[in-house]
């Protein structure tokens, strides 16, 4: 029997550090090094990501055939932050300076710290950036061909490129180039509004609905738009370039206001201000595909990189008519990369044949029952075990109930959405769920909206929309008659961001709603993911408890074990009270 | 509150040592004698025995109702206050190492910051005490707005605790007994709050971190206000003139301090039977679990030599130094209370 090839692809460095491993072209582990470290964004070598991937696999580092690295567009363009630099002479020395000790130090010692840090001493792959987000999204597709976008990257470097994939090969027509980036737009534009740059992007997402597109002129002076998607900034307006600012005082005179201090109080102003630039966006992202399946013809769209997160805009493409069916690669960003670098590599090197169509992204971490029984029981933590049935059956009646549930089962989800296994979960009939999730449980700003989860057999009943969207990434409208059903995930424009389910892509989740709506009739519950603000998605039992004892969460249900915080609360008084007796006092 | 009353068992009366209970807006014991809930917060504050400890204490009081330390400005929700208490390390690890079904007491828990930090987990149960009455009403303005209903403030004497003996799980007392005349008698009091197999958390001044502050102290007494941006504090521009000025008053203004070293609190541990877990900083090398950043506090750590100790404690001048020079010793209750 032939050896299997295994492939092992990476990104670190810049932001989301991730591995993906492949066997025989088959994806049999991916996670975001995050996960592990409990450091958002965390951007250092996966080794812990990659210790998972092997010993899920079952293997060791000398089983990997090759390792394929997500280049970063910073290695690709060192050429040009030094004549940026010297462009911008004097005004960058500081931000300069330490990105170049950055890349001094670390970056250009990739290969040497594969091998060091991973114990790796096979070949290593470099690959290009939208190559490797293009072959994420391709690849993972099932389509035959493709017009291909890339649209990079909040806050990254690099901007945007289309091209054509075929069969086993893609091949990028055209690149645009920095400094004239939509993601950086975007990202100034999220910094002048006073919310995190690199990974608060969608709240200004959420925020737009409010608004009203009063500030498209302004937005027009940012940026020109010409005909085949292809544009250009106005540099004059922002400090990126030279700055550690994105944005400066000629930027909050063509707005006529300073930026928001982060936690300061939202204002009408900058609900329109989101809302224009997510117009702008989605003209731009309009035009961008519109000539892009002009020069690369496809019926079929696949779109990659961190504004295709950008999902009221996908929604649009699909409703144009343009394409016949668009596939978006669900873990965008670097996360992304580290697959489409394996990929690439499994193609181009290894001549591999096609994968089917992406159907979920259940790719990380997975706890057994008795890995779970015995966690709990170490730390002798309350709880009651049920059979799948029972589980269902008292799960269902608690989310009817009016409980705030955390749902943790099976394989942690690739990318930055729960989908089901690592979620919080409640019923999206109650608009009180909305605030009480919001600021009980994962302490956030009020206005941002949740997603629904929807049996797919019944999206068309319920959402303006005629397919599965199984990673959450369109939004469509709710049908006027439904919306005063579920207002906990119904935006104020009507719409929703929307994941659909099926018995195939999960089975206890697709179960467990569908007990739901026997219940009530509504197939539709909210589903946000299983973390509080700032920290990343949980991973492990220990994580999923530390999340559901530090919210208001009311259960837990980890496998097949359910957790009770009131039950804790009582169970803990009883004991004591039952201690103390021991010793009355006179 | 209704809540008081899931909390009443562990409570007592200070004077007599005897039960309470409930009657309107008051605690009673069965001699009838009253102590007055006002504002949630249940006083329960007696005299300490001596006189002339009882004037220190008194004094000690009269500042801390003056300077409330530390102050909420900014926290306004659990999220920042979580920020908070975990970016020094200790909160986060404290947080860490207590299981999420303890009773937790905090005894001078001032304005409560460590003590709601700790009840965000609902599932524990968490008291605070403290003498001052405008800290503690802090403490609990913050409690009720986010409805930690498991935590509970309440006004009492180290040295005559409203709390019963061996119901604590873990007992922090930081930054506290060095302001009293008896630290070590106010430590064998804590210790007979704890069960059998408890935690106690001491954290006092330490002798060595402190000699550049007290140094400092010598030259502000002399040259009044002029030098003050000597302390490193003073200088900050990212803090106001008020939180400055607390920092100031608490600091070199204490109308009452001593200092500790590592071995002595270590030896009030032997004394009394007490197994030394950790020390925050260390006080010899760490455990092979903890790996970068963390510390389990609740594990048994190697104690170094007294040489080694002091070596320790002279770094600390540089470290925590700049901070106070506050040292943390972690000790462990034995199970079964050995006949001493």
């Amino acid at each position: 029997m032939e050896k299997p090839v295994y492939i092992l692809g990476l990104s670190f460095f810049y932001h989301d550090s991730a591995a993906v491993l492949m066997k025989d072209g088959e994806i049999v582990f991916a996670a975001q090094e995050e996960r592990y470290t409990r450091k958002k964004h965390d951007e250092d070598i996966p080794k812990n990501a990659v210790e998972a991937a092997l010993k899920y696999a079952g293997i060791t580092m000398e089983d990997v055939s090759a390792v394929g690295f997500y280049e970063k567009p910073l290695l690709k363009f060192f050429d040009r932050i030094l004549q940026t630099y010297f462009r911008v002479w004097p005004r960058g020395l500081f931000s300069y300076h330490h990105a170049m000790q950055e890349w001094m130090v670390r970056k250009l010692w990739i290969p040497h710290h594969i091998k060091k840090e991973l114990k790796y001493n096979g070949e290593v792959f470099f690959v290009p950036h939208h190559e490797a987000h293009a072959a994420s999204s391709f690849f993972c597709s099932g389509f035959p061909d493709a017009t291909i976008v890339t649209v990079d990257g909040v806050g990254e470097w690099a901007t945007a490129t289309f091209g054509k994939g075929e069969g086993t090969d893609l091949k990028l027509e055209k690149e645009i180039h920095f400094p004239h980036s939509l993601g950086l737009l975007y990202s100034a534009v999220t910094y002048y509004l006073g919310f995190k740059v690199n990974s608060a992007e969608y709240k200004v997402m959420g925020l737009a609905p409010y608004g009203e597109p009063k500030y498209m002129d302004a937005m027009r002076k940012l940026i020109d738009v010409k005909e085949d998607g292809s544009f250009a900034l106005n540099m004059k307006y922002f400090t990126y370039e030279y700055g550690l600012r994105m944005t400066g005082k000629k930027f909050e005179g063509l707005f006529g206001h300073p930026r928001r201090k982060p936690e300061a109080p939202l204002e009408q102003f900058h609900k329109d201000v989101a809302r224009s630039l997510q117009d702008l966006t989605e003209e731009v992202m309009l035009k961008i595909v519109t000539h892009a399946q002009r020069v690369c013809p496809s019926q079929y769209l696949c779109l990659a990189g961190g504004v295709a997160l950008n999902c009221v805009a996908n929604g649009k493409i699909l409703r144009s008519g343009l394409f016949k069916d668009i596939f978006v690669q669900p873990a965008s960003g670097d996360a992304g990369g580290a697959l489409g670098a394996a990929l690439l590599i499994w193609h181009r090197i290894y001549g591999g044949r096609r994968l089917p169509r992406m159907e979920q992204v259940y790719l990380g971490d997975e706890f057994s029952q008795e890995e779970i029984e015995m966690f709990l029981k170490e730390q002798g933590l309350p709880h009651e075990t049920l059979d799948d049935h029972a589980l269902i059956e008292r799960v269902s009646g608690l989310l009817e109930g009016e409980n705030v549930i955390g749902w943790f089962q099976g394989r942690m989800e690739y990318g930055p959405r729960a989908l089901g296994n690592r979620s919080i979960i409640a019923d999206a009939r109650n608009k009180e769920n909305w605030q009480k999730v919001n600021l009980k449980i994962k302490f956030r700003e009020s206005f941002r909206p949740f997603a629904p989860t929807v049996l797919e057999e019944r999206v068309g009943e319920y959402f303006d929309l005629d397919r599965e969207s199984p990673y959450m990434l369109l939004v469509a409208d709710v049908h006027p008659d439904k919306r005063e059903k579920i207002p906990a995930v119904t935006h104020v424009d009507g719409s929703a961001r929307i994941q659909t389910i099926n018995r195939e892509q999960n089975q206890r989740y697709y179960d467990l709603i569908k007990a739901f709506a026997q219940r009530t009739g509504c197939p539709v519950i909210i589903n946000t993911s299983f973390n509080v603000r700032g920290e990343p998605i949980v991973r492990s039992p220990q994580d999923a408890v530390n999340c559901f004892l530090h919210t208001h969460m009311d259960y837990l249900v980890l496998g097949n074990s359910l957790l009770s915080k009131e039950t804790m609360k009582s169970t803990s008084q009883e004991s004591q009270k039952a201690y103390l007796k021991q010793f009355t006092l006179d | 509150m209704d809540t008081l009353d899931t909390v009443l068992p562990l409570l007592r009366c200070p004077a007599t040592g005897a039960a309470l209970m409930r009657q309107a807006g008051a605690l009673v014991n069965k001699e009838g004698t009253q102590y007055p809930i006002i504002e949630d917060i249940a006083q329960l504050l007696t005299p300490t025995k001596s006189v002339k400890e009882e004037e220190a204490r008194q004094r000690m009081q009269r500042f801390y109702e003056t300077f409330t330390f530390p102050g909420y400005d900014g926290i306004d929700d659990p999220s920042v206050l979580s920020e908070k208490a975990k970016r020094s390390g200790f909160g986060l690890w404290l947080d860490q190492a207590i299981p999420p079904l303890a009773t937790v007491v905090e005894v001078g828990c001032g304005t409560g910051q460590m003590t709601n930090f700790l009840g965000l987990v609902s599932t524990r149960t968490v008291l605070g005490v403290d003498m001052s009455i405008a800290s503690l009403t802090l403490g609990n303005r913050f409690a009720t707005q986010h409805r930690l209903t498991n935590v509970h403030f309440l006004q009492g004497n180290i040295f005559a605790l409203p709390i019963r003996e061996e119901c604590a799980d873990v007992l922090i007392c930081s930054g506290v007994l060095h302001h009293t005349p008896d630290p070590q008698g106010g430590y064998r009091e804590l210790l007979k709050r704890v069960k059998p197999g408890g935690y106690i958390v001491i954290g006092l001044y330490n002798t060595y971190a402190r000699i550049p502050l007290g140094l400092r102290k010598m030259l502000f007494h002399v040259t009044g206000k002029a030098l003050r941006k000597v302390d490193y504090h003073m200088r900050r521009r990212d803090v106001d003139a008020r939180k400055k000025e607390i920092w100031f008053a608490d600091q070199y203004r204490n109308p009452h301090e001593s200092w500790h070293s590592v071995d002595e609190v270590l030896r009030w541990f032997d004394e009394t039977h007490v197994k030394f877990m950790s020390g925050v900083p260390a006080i010899a090398q760490d455990v092979p679990e903890e790996k970068d950043g963390q510390k389990k506090l609740f594990m048994p750590h190697p104690r170094a030599t007294p040489i080694g100790h002091i070596l320790h404690q002279l770094s600390w001048m540089f470290s925590i130094g700049r901070e106070g020079g506050l040292f943390v010793l972690v000790g462990q209750k034995p199970l079964l209370q050995e006949k001493s």
